[in-house]
């Protein structure tokens, strides 16, 4: 096995309990679980684990590893039945991935991650449970204002029960709040916020809604099937989902002043740097009010190469919020 | 007898010993155990032995050696207890996150997410329910573990600030300074470290200017040194929250000045829902509202309040409302 001996023996450890635990584990399934490959696994463990043993060594003193077409069975290994406790590392990376869905009261997962965190650090080695506790007290996610645990919550329990919700939804494509009857196939959280992914009855579309957007939401009585091939991991690589029709490529251009805060804020595809400093940013959505939103916090840093709609709209917009002011001076498509 | 590989005679070292129902001397393991029975002379074989200890302790094995045991026994022998797991009950409704949280992993490297993926594996043992959960529901409710957010985060930084962060040691690094737009090094005694909107942030006294500062992870321009330093101490009134999920418009230290918002009724509730500590709300017939909060910088409120164009209009202070306008009219020039 790839690593140095006290690496493979820590790969080994690693994967002993696991077997112990599950008789007949894939090889796939092992490899998933413990992060070793299937080939070391497959090839190199049993050559290794095989040979050893206890004195004085006779067949039954062996340990036994046996990997039948693709499952894996272990026979005289009882030493190794257990988990090694957590180290250092294990318990610091798992209680920073929990540490941001502790939420006082009633979160998503209710209690569930609290007590998950406790149970980490008894987890631990003894040696490091007053680090991994001090970590524990000084790493964490302060929960977003806005947070929408309870949306979020009642979206979990309709994938769960696959039972259709009604809510009133602010659309950022269009500007407006209006209500819309959802099938919701799955939800994940992304930076910071919670997406959930369902079909809209309507228009026949699986789109994508923004949790903190919601303002209302009940369960129906009417279910539905979530499709077998729904994956939302798909949903959380590739980004929110873009409404129908054609999508415009945005050329906007970042003046040198501001281009490398755009760089570090402003979500887009492409970018291409100008001796003079400025940097020009491509987008390519379809959600122009979306875009708009994005763009108006850079005020007269920003201007717009192309397209020409999408310039007009963007002073368009700037020139009603304008009016807000008292300032009636924009005229609404003059380009 | 052939001298066998190393991973070899430790694995087998490791067993003779858990096996053992008493402390095992070298005398027994010399000879006996596979690895030890080689022609080796017996100064060579002690030397070996010593190597294997340490080999073992540095893997976690809390070995331990044992002058007099109950029975007179003395020799070398691993505590279990503090070495394996006992076992773990895990609920369902535990279950499903680390169902989901082992689902979420990317799978793209990185020794935070191996870390993590290990965690999940062994706290999970115990329960057969998680493996059941991954083919259900669970496989539709996806969570970004967080230590894999980005590509800027993953990385020996972020294990290096927790691990520092944990066991109070300094640390040196070369840091990006955004709005001055320069890198320059920074000793800092890390305090914590915070997650907020996708990114992951340390939070420290910054030797050099003596004053907490937070760093943005992604910001991070070198390898990471943990200093070999004396202890530090957190001050008592230290709060994460005072540094990380801080307003942008609250960010910088300076005379703060009151200031009213009117939202529309599409997004009046975004707000008057949310509110944070030293805002109010009120509401106004139609649905609107007005948000009242204070502001150390204005140059920020107005980016803020710009982003919700024609759903917003900042009431006062009277010279932020100008330059709101003068914000929006350079829109429309350009």
């Amino acid at each position: 096995m790839k690593g140095g001996g006290v690496e493979v023996l820590r790969k080994v450890l690693r994967i002993l309990p696991l077997v112990q635990g599950n008789q007949g584990i894939r090889v796939s399934e092992l490899a998933r679980q413990s992060g070793i490959p299937e080939e070391e696994i497959m090839t190199d463990l049993p050559a290794l684990v095989n040979l050893c043993g206890v004195p004085p060594y006779s067949p039954m003193d062996l340990v036994d590893l046996e990997i039948e077409g693709d499952r894996v069975k272990i026979r005289f290994a009882d030493q190794f039945k257990r988990p090694v406790r957590l180290t250092l590392r294990e318990a610091i990376a798992l209680d920073m991935a929990l540490a941001g869905w502790e939420e006082r009261g009633e979160g998503p997962f209710g209690r569930a991650v609290s007590s998950l965190r406790k149970k980490v650090r008894d987890a631990v080695a003894p040696e490091v449970a007053d680090e991994v506790s001090r970590a524990g007290a000084r790493i964490g996610a302060p929960a977003d204002v806005g947070q929408p645990g309870r949306i979020v919550s009642l979206m979990k329990e309709a994938v769960g029960r696959q039972v259709a919700v009604r809510m009133e939804y602010f659309s950022r494509n269009s500007g407006r709040l209006s209500e819309r009857e959802v099938h919701p196939y799955g939800i994940y959280e992304q930076g910071g916020h919670w997406f959930l992914v369902g079909l809209e009855p309507v228009s026949g579309l699986v789109k994508t809604f923004r949790a903190d957007r919601v303002r209302m939401a009940t369960l129906t009585a009417r279910d539905y099937e979530i499709p077998l091939d729904f994956d939302v991991g798909r949903y959380r690589r590739e980004g929110p989902v873009e409404p129908e029709g054609e999508a415009l490529e945005v050329k906007v251009r970042f003046d040198p002043e501001s281009a490398r805060f755009a760089r570090e804020e402003f979500p887009a595809s492409e970018w291409e740097e100008h001796p003079d400093g400025s940097v020009v940013a491509t987008v390519k959505t379809n959600r122009t009010f979306w875009l708009v939103s994005e763009l108006l916090p850079w005020g007269g840093h920003v201007s717009i190469r192309s397209p020409d709609s999408f310039r007009v709209e963007l002073a368009d917009q700037a020139g009603a919020a304008l009016a807000l002011y008292g300032d009636k001076g924009y005229q609404a498509n003059s380009g | 007898m052939t001298v066998i590989p190393r991973e070899e005679r430790l694995l087998n070292l490791l067993s003779a010993l858990l096996a053992s129902s008493g402390p095992l001397s070298f005398g027994a393991i010399r000879g006996h155990v596979a690895g030890y029975d080689d022609r080796a002379s017996a100064e060579a074989m002690e030397k070996r032995f010593d190597r294997d200890k340490s080999a073992l302790r540095k893997l976690g094995v809390p070995l331990e050696f044992v002058p007099e045991d109950g029975e007179g026994r003395s020799g070398y022998r691993v505590a279990r207890e503090r070495f394996f797991l006992e076992e773990i009950r895990i609920s369902t409704e535990e279950g499903i996150v680390l169902a989901a949280l082992q689902k979420g992993l990317a799978g793209d490297g990185g020794p935070m997410e191996e870390s993590l993926g290990s965690a999940l594996a062994k706290i999970g043992v115990d329960s057969p329910l998680c493996a059941a959960l991954r083919e259900s529901v669970a496989e539709q409710q996806l969570l970004d573990p967080r230590i894999t957010a980005s590509d800027r985060e993953v990385g020996d930084e972020l294990a290096t600030f927790a691990l520092a962060v944990a066991g109070l040691r300094p640390i040196r690094f070369r840091y990006y300074a955004l709005g001055r737009d320069e890198t320059g090094e920074r000793v800092v005694h890390p305090y914590g470290m915070g997650y907020f909107k996708g990114r992951w942030y340390l939070v420290g006294l910054d030797r050099a200017k003596g004053e907490v500062r937070s760093f943005r992870v992604s910001r991070i321009r070198s390898e990471v040194e943990v200093l070999e330093e004396g202890d530090y101490r957190i001050p008592d009134d230290f709060s994460l929250r005072k540094h990380v999920g801080v307003p942008s418009w609250e960010l910088r230290a300076g005379p703060a000045v009151t200031a009213r918002i009117r939202f529309s009724p599409e997004v009046a509730w975004m707000l008057s829902e949310n509110l944070r500590s030293g805002q109010t709300f009120v509401e106004e017939p139609g649905g609107g509202g007005v948000l009242t909060l204070t502001a150390t910088d204005t140059e920020a409120l107005v980016k803020w309040v710009a982003r919700y164009g024609v759903h917003a209009e900042l009431l006062e202070p009277a010279e932020v409302r100008e330059r709101l306008t003068r914000h929006f009219r350079e829109v429309c020039e350009r």
